[in-house]
């Protein structure tokens, strides 16, 4: 028999999950459709389920000394409408699905879901967004590249829950998004590319690009970005950075597009981010 | 073919439409079939059954969500307010007329999710542009209108009931 429990604290989940085999459930959003809702039918679990979307103590944006902590249960749509979010992350989860379900949809579940087409990971990755891994026993931080480690794989382990996702401070004025998707709304991306730079009298201070849908996790890559670092604007070489990140992205074929289309689309869409620097 | 796991019933109480409702149910089915079936409550509309569409759009603590997706269990405690709710008030009725007036009913099955989701835009938001109006019913697909009746709808609703939102 399949019990459900809807804790209103973080200690009592960690409680609950300490005994093992529960399903995690925030917004539900992803959940409930992987296990099978629809008409007329409730949706199957196989192990119990813990709510998590009681715990006010996870539900907050606060701004703390090194940046923002978010709670693991705040909505896209409080992530979307809080100005003390990093514009590039506010961009990408207001691209997700439709104001619906946004508001039940937590960035938590966009990260534990670890999908290649994660709309707002490109954007956490170049924030350099660190994870707290909470525990009956204590807890851990790691950063969000360590976390993902492939298509629906994570390194969370069965007694963790994520409760906190840490945004170090930045000052990184120049962004770039674009999410290439059939349609506005409601729609998976096909694939998504995120920039940030800080440009000072036409010399570039800091440089960042992250690609989304194109590989099994999001591809970024802090050796190519440091090549650009104390560059002239003028004198950046789009083409071999374009050729340099040709190698690093690996898309595939599926229903949404082609392998082929999501290679170049995502070459031209980095040398787009290239050339808006030079009128920075 | 995985086999049937068992849930066992809890009791969920919420309030409906300002009414207080006590219902014993399986946690895990969605808000909206118990609206449905257990409560007989139909203007709120199934349609992919799976947050792609928005007929299914009911206010969850003043806020939009879709309820084939909101699992019962997740509405111990908050106050949902369906169309049934909705329309029995002065801004309900403006945005039901708004809608009307504007023909932007054709079919009607997208039209209580569109009156949840138009209401939700102007209390967020009593001025829209058309840009907002557009975002705001992103999530609520309309076969028949080609939503340009709808934007309509929600501009009528903005400036009739501009004392209102």
């Amino acid at each position: 028999m399949v019990s459900v429990y809807r804790p209103t604290t973080l200690t009592e989940a960690l409680d609950h999950v300490a005994l093992g085999n529960v399903t995690l459930f925030s917004g539900g959003t992803d959940l409930m459709v992987q296990h099978g809702v629809r008409s007329g039918i409730a949706p199957q679990f196989d192990t119990d389920v813990l709510f998590l979307d009681a715990i006010s103590e996870l539900s907050h944006i606060e701004a703390t000394q090194d940046g923002l902590c978010i709670g693991s249960e705040c909505s896209l749509s409080d992530i979307e409408s809080d100005d003390q979010v990093p514009e590039i992350l506010r961009l990408s989860v207001g691209q997700i699905a439709a104001p619906a379900l946004r508001n039940r949809a937590t960035l938590s579940g966009n990260i534990c879901n670890a999908s290649p087409a994660g709309d707002s990971l490109p954007a956490l990755y170049l924030l350099d967004a660190r994870l707290i891994l909470a525990s009956a026993q204590g807890r851990r931080e790691v950063p969000i590249s360590d976390f993902i480690t492939g298509p629906g794989k994570t390194i969370l382990k069965a007694d963790e829950i994520l409760s906190h996702i840490l945004l170090p401070k930045v000052d990184l004025p120049q962004l770039f998004y674009r999410k290439v998707g059939t349609r506005a709304a409601n729609a998976l991306s096909k694939l998504s590319v995120a920039g940030l730079a800080k440009v000072v009298e036409g010399k570039v201070v800091d440089w960042r690009v992250a690609f989304g849908a194109v590989s099994p996790t999001v591809v970024r890559c802090k050796e190519l970005e440091q090549l650009l670092i104390g560059k002239n604007v003028a004198e950046i070489n789009i083409e071999a950075m374009v050729e340099q990140y040709s190698e690093m992205i690996h898309p595939i074929d599926d229903q949404r597009t082609t392998a082929k289309y999501r290679h170049q689309t995502s070459l031209k869409l980095l040398a787009s981010w290239l050339e808006a620097l030079r009128d920075v | 073919m995985a086999s049937k796991v068992e849930t066992s019933n809890i009791t969920v109480e919420f309030v409906l439409n300002h009414r207080e409702v006590s219902i014993e149910v399986e946690p895990m089915q969605s808000l909206l079939h118990t609206l449905r079936v257990d409560l007989i409550n139909t203007a709120t509309k199934e349609g992919c059954g799976e947050g792609e569409c928005g007929a299914c759009s009911v206010l969850f603590n003043g806020k939009l969500v879709n309820a084939c997706m909101l699992p019962i269990a997740q509405v111990q405690g908050a106050e949902i307010l369906t169309l049934e709710g909705l329309r029995e008030s002065e801004k309900g009725q403006c945005v039901i007329n708004a809608l009307l007036e504007a023909k932007g009913v054709q079919c009607g099955f997208c039209s209580p999710g569109m009156v949840l989701a138009l209401y939700a835009l102007l209390e967020a938001n009593s001025d829209p542009s058309e840009e907002e109006i557009r975002r705001g019913i992103s999530g609520n697909l309309c076969r028949c209108t080609g939503y340009g009746m709808i934007v309509d709808a929600a501009r009528i609703a903005a400036q009739k009931g501009a004392q209102l939102w």
